[in-house]
């Protein structure tokens, strides 16, 4: 176990800490402000992935296919959240669990239909398809684009949610339910909008996953049962606990996976998440105290 | 839900029950008079998910709890009966422990590994509350998930085949029919320890917490050491429907514990009713008949499948059981009550 | 030395920056029926949840029958016989008015951790239980789900739950809210009865009632109690009358 190799897989971890990120953040706004337990957040992430993969295939285009990706996933998002989800936004989680596993399973068989059984395979651009060298270490020039554009738009969040007016109404009313609807903000847009926004994450993170991992059906579920430990560690509803769970969660599951079997390391996370559980069941930052 | 204790409230839970049973129980014999065994394989897969979904309401019907994680317990039985036939068949010990197929060692096992696993995953995670125990409980079966894959020696992905005969003591229970009423034997037990339970202290106590928490703390019950209980006892029923399984189709896989495996639990209990204790079993039957019938149909089965879980969540509030009790009380002129 | 069944000794509760409960210091005799009175948004429902268990307070203890309880979950000061009722009611819906009491009885009784036995059917539950409810008066309803009763009706219920605790003191938070005339006669009535019976703090707005139930009053102005004392006493005292014109 060399230390390039851990160096290596500490920026694996890191890159897919970055995409858990942008799977939970919309995942824990949505729940810490919509009280909504949004279980297809996955299939967003698969649509994502393969509407990268077809525009890719289609034009030849990584760029155009890296650009489509999120907006068919917003598109699909915003259709599935005013088509039926939101008529659950009151109702029982029981309620609002079984419609997207009902949708899940939909979803997952239409992209079947559509696609077929084969995965799908992205294809990197020549630029991206190299090695960067890294104080001595050559790491895969696309997951470094990976990591750098998952902390940029990390970062763009952050200081949205952090530094604006918009980010300050979504902050109240994670932390504070009530509060965001007397505002007289327009709810139903705002949720939509929201909805729409993490749908987007979702797509982008899946359209970056194609290369590394294949593009096919069900590929969603692992990653939102990740995400979703990412929020449960991290505190629902606060981006600052699901940034650092997010990386805590990467880093750990990859480091797991190489220095165990991948099946024993993939339950490596699962055991943290007991630990961490064990002492504080809130979280480590929960925004509702 | 609640009424008086009065015997036509009794009759009203133990008729369906004892229909549900004799149903089931005549099966076999319609199977064997149209010379047709597969009808067996079916009603025997019928009775081990009815075991299963009856167990899940115990926590989700009447504890308010959503549990995703209660496939990953099904395997775990399973894979417990598994394992312990792999090391009789092969000859080789388990540790300090020999192999065996006899299902009143491995059994017992099976219920004792389970609930240790139980005790320990349901004191974490209802630690937490509603939402967080779903998230919670649904992480834990993907743990439990990638476990079994984790067992190269038996299977992993591919999954654990059964080679020896099953037996039961002294019983030889590979027969299918014999095993079809044990299996139904398993199931009246479960509904009646259920039944029992629900309507006991402890289950007075853990469906008013399921409904206003509140109210039972302020009259000096913490409800948290009755919902690990009743978490517990619904992890090992289930468990025991899965060692069944496993016994019963002589084979057990990471596939039969998936997440989607703990959604289908769940449908299965909504589908047929939470809110009395044989609603989950009806549900089990219409789920396991509707996927039979929609696969024949057509490869895409589970769109119609997922689309169909959507109409059920959105009007079928009460699920079969009350459908069926709204259709006899009109029938015997009953007035409806909600 | 008069006997003190709860002492509350500088209690302090802040919510951010407000001050629900400001250096609130209080002493209950034991068998008196003891009222709370003030102006809206003085904190008399903080300060009912922090006796019950419900809230715990940033500083100051609370003393029940000399033991200090102030660090004691709820559940346990019901054991320890507090019991208290709820301003806005608090029950389950598809139990019903029997089932309520019963739960009660049960809590008192020990453990629940019985499986086997029917609860409805247990006469060591289901006979205390159908005497608090007749207690109350609601023992024509003892079958009926509580979300099928009447305002009024939720607010006895409330009440025989708090009787079929057999506690040592009632915390009543408005036992007369939303009630009309005639409920609230009956309601004041049936706490005249109690009175004998049971220590009482009673938090209420209807000031008839308060005056004619209480021994003592307590004026509780932003978290802080201003003065306590007789009825008549408190009825006349001018800083009680400006903290009530105030507003």
């Amino acid at each position: 176990m060399t230390l390039s190799l851990i160096a290596e897989q500490m920026l694996n971890g890191v890159q897919l800490g970055v995409m858990l990120f942008l799977m939970s953040a919309g995942l824990t706004l949505v729940f810490g402000i919509m009280n909504f337990i949004n279980l297809t957040h996955g299939s967003l992430y698969m649509i994502g992935a393969f509407a990268g993969a077809a525009t890719q295939a289609a034009t030849g285009s990584f760029l155009l296919a890296i650009l489509v990706a999120p907006l068919a996933a917003a598109v699909a998002g915003l259709a599935l959240e005013s088509a039926l989800l939101r008529r659950f936004y009151g109702r029982d989680h029981l309620d609002q669990v079984l419609v997207t596993f009902g949708a899940i399973l939909a979803l997952n068989e239409a992209t079947r239909m559509i696609f077929g059984l084969t995965p799908l395979r992205m294809n990197l651009p020549p630029a991206l398809s190299g090695h960067v060298d890294i104080a001595g270490i050559p790491y895969p020039t696309f997951r470094l684009a990976i990591l750098i554009t998952g902390l940029i738009v990390a970062g763009l969040l952050y200081l949205v949610i952090m530094r604006t007016r918009i980010g300050m109404w979504v902050r109240a009313g994670a932390s504070n339910r009530p509060i965001a609807s007397a505002m007289g903000v327009n709810v139903p847009l705002v949720f939509a909008a929201l909805f729409g926004a993490g749908a987007a994450l979702a797509g982008l993170a899946g359209v970056m996953a194609g290369p590394i991992l294949s593009v096919q059906v069900g590929m969603g579920e692992p990653i939102l049962i990740l995400a979703l430990v990412v929020t449960v560690i991290g505190g629902v509803g606060s981006i600052r606990g699901a940034l650092v769970a997010a990386l805590l969660v990467g880093v750990v599951d990859t480091l797991g996976r190489v220095l165990l079997t991948p099946a024993l390391g993939s339950m490596a996370i699962f055991v943290m998440m007991a630990a961490i559980l064990a002492f504080r069941p809130k979280g480590l930052f929960p925004a509702h105290g | 839900m609640a009424e008086p204790a009065t015997n036509l409230s009794r009759l009203r839970d133990v008729v369906p029950t004892l229909l549900i049973l004799a149903a089931l129980a005549a099966t076999p014999m319609v199977a064997l008079a149209i010379g047709d065994p597969f009808i067996v394989k079916v009603a025997t897969r019928v009775v081990i998910f009815a075991i299963a979904a009856v167990a899940l309401n115990f926590v989700v019907g009447y504890g308010g709890l959503v549990s995703l994680c209660h496939a990953g317990f099904f395997g775990i039985g399973g894979y417990v009966v598994g394992i312990l036939a792999w090391h009789d068949f092969n000859a080789e010990p388990l540790w300090f422990i020999s192999g065996t197929s006899d299902l009143a060692i491995s059994l017992p096992a099976a219920i004792l590994l389970s609930a240790m696993i139980a005790t320990i995953v349901g004191a974490i995670s209802l630690r937490t509350s509603g939402p967080y125990f779903l998230m919670i409980t649904l992480a834990f079966n993907q743990m439990f998930y990638y476990g079994a894959i984790a067992l190269q020696k038996y299977g992993g992905d591919d999954g654990l085949q059964i080679m020896s005969t099953i037996t039961l003591g002294p019983l030889d229970v590979s027969n299918r029919y014999r095993f079809f009423y044990l299996a139904l034997a398993v199931l009246a037990l479960t509904l009646l320890l259920v039944g029992r339970f629900v309507d006991s202290r402890f289950g007075m106590v853990l469906r008013a917490s399921s409904k206003n928490e509140t109210r039972v703390i302020a009259v000096g019950v913490d409800p948290w050491l009755y919902r690990l209980a009743a978490f517990v006892v619904s992890a090992v029923l289930t468990a025991v429907a899965g060692a069944l399984l496993a016994a019963g189709q002589q084979f057990i896989s990471p596939v039969d514990m998936g997440w989607d495996r703990s959604g289908d639990l769940v449908v299965m209990a909504v589908l047929g009713g939470v809110g009395v204790v044989w609603g989950p079993a009806i549900g089990a039957a219409a789920f396991v008949v509707l996927e039979l019938v929609l696969s024949s149909w057509t490869t895409h089965w589970q769109f119609v499948f997922g689309l169909l879980i959507v109409l059920i969540v959105v009007s079928l509030r009460g699920g079969l059981a009350d459908l069926a009790q709204t259709l006899f009380a009109r029938r015997s002129g009953e007035a409806k009550h909600g | 030395m008069a006997d003190v069944i709860l002492a509350v000794d500088r209690l302090m509760k802040s919510f951010g920056g407000l001050r629900a409960t400001n250096d609130l210091s209080l002493e209950v005799l034991r068998g008196e029926c003891h009222a709370i009175i003030g102006p809206n948004g003085a904190g008399k429902t903080t300060f009912i949840s922090q006796l019950q268990g419900m809230l715990a307070p940033d500083a100051g203890t609370i003393t029940l029958n000399g033991r200090d309880i102030t660090g004691e979950p709820a559940h346990r000061r019901a054991r320890l016989g507090i019991a208290r009722s709820f301003q806005i009611t608090s029950l389950v819906p598809d139990f019903s008015v029997l089932d309520h009491a019963a739960l009660a009885v049960q809590a008192r009784l020990g453990h629940s951790f019985r499986f086997w036995k029917n609860a409805r059917r247990d006469p060591a539950l289901v006979a205390p239980a159908r005497e608090a409810v007749e207690t109350v008066g609601l023992a024509s309803r003892e079958n009926t789900l509580a979300r099928d009763l009447s305002h009024g009706e939720a607010r006895q219920l409330e009440l025989a739950i708090a009787i079929a605790q057999q506690p040592k003191l009632l915390l009543l938070d408005e036992p007369m809210a939303g009630m009309g005339r005639k409920d609230g006669v009956a309601m004041t009535e049936l706490l005249a009865r109690l009175k004998r019976d049971y220590s009482i703090i009673l938090i209420e707005h209807d000031m008839q009632a308060v005056f004619s139930l209480a021994d003592r009053i307590s004026v509780l102005v932003a978290g802080h109690i201003i003065k306590t004392g007789a009825p008549e006493v408190i009825r006349t005292d001018p800083d009680v009358r400006a903290a009530y014109l105030g507003h």
